[in-house]
């Protein structure tokens, strides 16, 4: 197996995922899930995964969403998946046919197009072919994996203004309500929460989201993450005196990231340097310090303003505190430690900012409700980067 | 199209790839990596998606054509894939347009699975019409085997593409799971390197680095070899070489481009003048090319660091060319993300220059021009010489070491007045039997034996500075002299700002503050 950091892994590399899936494919037995993690942790294999093995009485089709910029392309193509799926089924595909009818569609060398001019027909569309799927799927039941879930929104948003964006959503929730049965998996690179927000500002009150079950893809266990890093190490034919420490100091150091272990192998292997924990250690130190930035960590700081336009002074103080605390810091003295930077002593926004943080995986609270850093490369990096170290 | 026997500098994609496999320096590993890695992706396997970072005239272009040639060269993987290499003189507005592209590289190099009568089937057709058409042409085409697309310049690409198009075509990389990107970019730009971006952590980059100087030897001896010219292959081995290939190198900034040029019409490597000016002569079309493209005041800025002598301040450069603080700190930004410039900090203000310091003497702006790239290759011949030529110590020096002559003369006399006697017959020595360059490297290189103190090693300067007057020769070697004098006084490296970043090299090389 070979180190390959952002590309499409084959199915069966993806590992140290087994659980994660298991308890998926769990809650789907009872309500549709968004999942949420920090970019690059590995969403989209862990879907493919899902995908390509899917448990009997379960057919999964994976769409990536980004692609429409329109509610009318995204509820053709959730028209053309379960047409796929209901296609053995005769009296099925009939009722599919009529309802495209209904809706008043064309076909044009296989192309599939809603009428235009008519407003909301792509929610007849959606409506019906859901009603559909939910009234004709008998033996295996069907879920999309709804990848980048968010860039569609974003995309509609910016085509067609905000209004459909967030009738899609509602739309969404209602057929979920409406059919028990009916079943989504939402992922995406940028925070749902983040769109949502923006939306909120137009006045948009739903709670669209509130009825899914909000699963964190978290970096891989010490143990899955030392497999992985073995069997990269293996692949790559990189030489080794020591496998199964050089594999623990691999997973220690990419913080258990399957993205960063692809990457220090990577190194390793373009560096011709023999693999020890000292050469992880020192791979490490130089990506983080790479005026290249080659992890993107950067973005880190950069996103900063834009993702906290009113607070982003207080944001990257609360991070400056908790990244030079070795552990993790309680909130009276984050307060206090912010005082002693900047004129501020509201307790309740500092909450808040905490909330947010948290949403953006930069920070996680322990057992003692302390917070502390979210990923230790993180905060390994943001220490360096501040000069905080 | 027939592939040349020679190697082209500026289209290798038009060489024959078997002379482009002889001439390979210096990225072996990272060629058989790259098939490695492509080849990982045939039969549902792993897709890697692999992005090639460097500036222009570093050798992308071929590194290209020698991924695709081996791939079409193996037994093992040739019939398993299918390879897409994208005109460079093309962009794609859209998706559609894009997968067009893919599929009319494919059809010159796989015409029975790539029909040209599928094409003219989407005729007529909108947009969102024929995109799926196409997906499913291109689909049934590979037939199962991998397709490979080459990018080149995927930053002008993505630009072109738009995010709407870069959306479409990341979700069909996902969706189809067909395909492997091998891209080349001058620079990491926004569309792969921000977090926000659709490619973001997409691409396994690797920086494409310039030849070191034992790679340029190597590159100039297998340039002989393909030539079958003996005397410039001899002469690449010889020790009078070593100096020249240094030179040229140093010049050249390791850019296979540029040393390609220099030994296009070498027939020996003795004298480094002929073969640097045939390069810059060359290189002077398509620097003017690039720079047409360019808005005009960025053209202005840049024509002004050409002539400049030194790195500017922003202050400096924008009230030469008229314009507000603002503005040209907004140009000089947008340049410098294009890599055409590079900055230096010097307290709170920024210093620019040229990034590629060939484009200096290719654009011929500098009235001097010719006077100070003499200066500057017979500065450079002499400071990369471990030892004078013997006929040079014998009538320059008259049999001592150089820097022990300007030892002695420094410390002869407390008096700086009776220094400018003995500078006068070895400036004028020096000047009789081409001597100038050994000598100013001498007066770079003895600074630190010289045992002065800061007021006499003053003296000392504006004495060499006064007879360097008349003595363009010297031009290049006075530059490093006084920015020596200033770091050692100073112990600040800032001191050396007066100078080019390439000319700061040398000097950080050899010295060290205090």
């Amino acid at each position: 197996m070979r180190a390959n950091p952002g590309g499409i892994l084959k199915v069966d590399e993806v590992l140290g995922r087994d659980a994660l899936i298991a308890g998926l494919w769990e809650t789907l037995e009872g309500q549709s899930v968004v999942m949420t993690a920090e970019r690059r942790i590995g969403k989209t294999s862990v879907i493919r995964k899902m995908q390509a093995e899917p448990p009997k009485g379960w057919i999964a089709v994976l769409q990536d969403l980004e692609q429409y910029h329109s509610a009318e392309e995204f509820a053709i193509s959730v028209y053309k998946a379960v047409a796929d799926y209901l296609s053995p089924r005769t009296k099925a595909v009939q009722v599919l046919r009529k309802l495209w009818e209904e809706v008043g569609g064309s076909e044009l060398a296989g192309v599939l197009k809603l009428p235009s001019g008519q407003e909301g027909s792509w929610k007849s569309l959606l409506r019906k072919t859901v009603e559909s799927l939910v009234a004709h799927q008998v033996e295996s039941r069907l879920v999309f994996f709804w990848d980048e879930m968010p860039y569609m929104l974003d995309n509609i948003g910016k085509s067609q203004g905000q209004e459909v964006a967030m009738q899609l959503l509602d739309l969404l929730r209602a057929l979920r309500q409406t059919h028990p049965g009916f079943r989504m998996v939402l992922t995406g690179s940028i925070g749902l929460h983040h769109v949502l927000a923006e939306l909120k500002q137009q006045d948009y009150r739903s709670e669209p989201l509130n009825d899914l079950a909000q699963i964190e893809v978290s970096p891989l266990a010490q143990g899955d993450a030392e497999a992985l890093a073995r069997e990269l190490l293996l692949g790559e034919g990189i030489p080794t005196a020591d496998l199964e420490a050089t594999a623990a100091t691999l997973a220690q150091e990419g913080d258990n990231f399957p993205f960063y272990i692809h990457n220090i192998v990577r190194s390793l292997k373009r560096s011709n340097r023999s693999a020890s924990p000292e050469s992880v250690v020192e791979c490490v130190q130089e990506q983080l310090v790479d005026p290249h930035d080659p992890w993107e960590l950067g973005h880190f700081r950069e996103r900063i303003p834009s993702y906290y336009p009113e607070q982003h002074a207080l944001v990257s103080k609360v991070l400056d505190a908790v990244a030079a605390e070795g552990g993790h810091l309680d909130l009276s003295s984050l307060l206090a430690a912010i005082k002693a930077q900047m004129p501020f002593d509201d307790r309740d926004e500092l909450i808040a900012c905490l909330r947010l943080l948290e949403r953006d995986h930069y920070l996680r609270r322990d057992k003692q409700g302390r917070y502390g850093f979210r990923f230790a490369l993180i905060q390994r990096w943001w220490r360096l980067d501040r000069g905080l170290a | 199209m027939t592939r040349a026997r020679r190697v082209s500098a500026f289209v290798p994609e038009r060489c024959d790839p078997e002379l482009l496999e002889q001439i390979l320096v210096g990225r072996e590993e990272l060629l058989d990596d790259a098939v490695a890695r492509i080849a990982d992706g045939l039969d549902g396997g792993s897709k890697h998606n692999l992005l090639y970072v460097g500036p222009s005239g570093i050798g992308k272009t071929m590194f290209q054509s020698l991924v695709a040639h081996r791939l079409h060269e193996s037994k093992r993987l040739g019939a398993r894939l299918c390879l897409a290499r994208l005109n460079e003189a093309e962009v794609s507005t859209s998706f559609l347009d894009f997968l067009l592209r893919v599929y009319r590289a494919l059809r010159s190099s796989y015409a029975e699975s790539f029909q040209g009568s599928r094409l003219e089937s989407l005729h007529g057709l909108a947009e969102e019409q024929a995109q799926p058409v196409l997906e499913e042409a291109l689909l049934k085409g590979l037939a199962g085997r991998l397709l490979v697309v080459q990018i080149e310049d995927l930053e002008g690409n993505f630009k072109a593409l738009g995010s709407k198009g870069q959306n479409r075509l990341r979700a069909f990389l996902q969706e189809r799971a067909t395909t492997t990107l091998l891209a080349t970019t001058p620079r990491l730009f926004e569309g792969i390197s921000s977090r926000e971006a659709p490619f973001f952590g997409f691409f396994q980059v690797e920086h494409l680095q310039p030849l070191s100087l034992e790679q340029t030897r190597e590159f100039m001896d297998r340039l002989a070899h393909i030539r079958h010219n003996e005397p410039l292959l001899r002469s690449v081995q010889n020790e009078s070489s070593q100096a020249t290939l240094a030179t040229l190198h140093h010049l050249c900034g390791g850019m296979p481009r540029s040393l390609l040029l220099c030994a296009a019409t070498a027939s020996s490597f003795e004298e480094a003048r002929p073969l640097f000016s045939f390069c810059v002569n060359a290189l002077t079309p398509y620097y003017r090319e690039r720079l047409a493209d360019l808005a005009f005041q960025k053209r202005r800025i840049l024509a002004l660091l050409a002539r400049a002598e030194a790195p500017v301040p922003v202050k400096h450069l924008a009230r030469e060319l008229f314009m507000t603080h603002q503005t040209a700190t907004a140009l000089l930004k947008t340049l410098r993300e294009a890599a055409w410039v590079e900055s230096s900090a010097r307290g709170r203000e920024s210093l620019y220059e040229l990034a590629d310091p060939m484009m200096r003497y290719a654009l011929g702006l500098v009235d001097e021009r010719e006077e100070h790239m003499d200066s500057t290759l017979d500065f450079l011949q002499a400071w990369f010489r471990s030892d004078p030529a013997p006929a040079i110590v014998t009538d320059v020096w008259q049999d001592q070491r150089p820097e022990e002559v300007l030892a002695a003369i420094a410390s002869s006399s407390s008096d700086p007045s009776q220094w400018a006697s003995a500078c006068r017959q070895i400036l004028s020595r020096a000047e009789r039997h081409a001597g100038l360059g050994s000598l100013g490297k001498a007066l770079v290189t003895s600074l630190g034996g010289l045992g002065l103190v800061p007021e006499l090693l003053n003296a000392w300067r504006d004495l060499w500075l006064e007879l360097g007057q008349s003595q363009p020769g010297l031009w290049q070697a006075l530059r490093l002299f006084v920015a020596a004098i200033s770091w050692n006084e100073n112990a600040d490296e800032q001191a050396l700002l007066g100078l080019f970043a390439h000319e700061r090299s040398l000097l950080r090389a050899v010295r060290e503050p205090g």
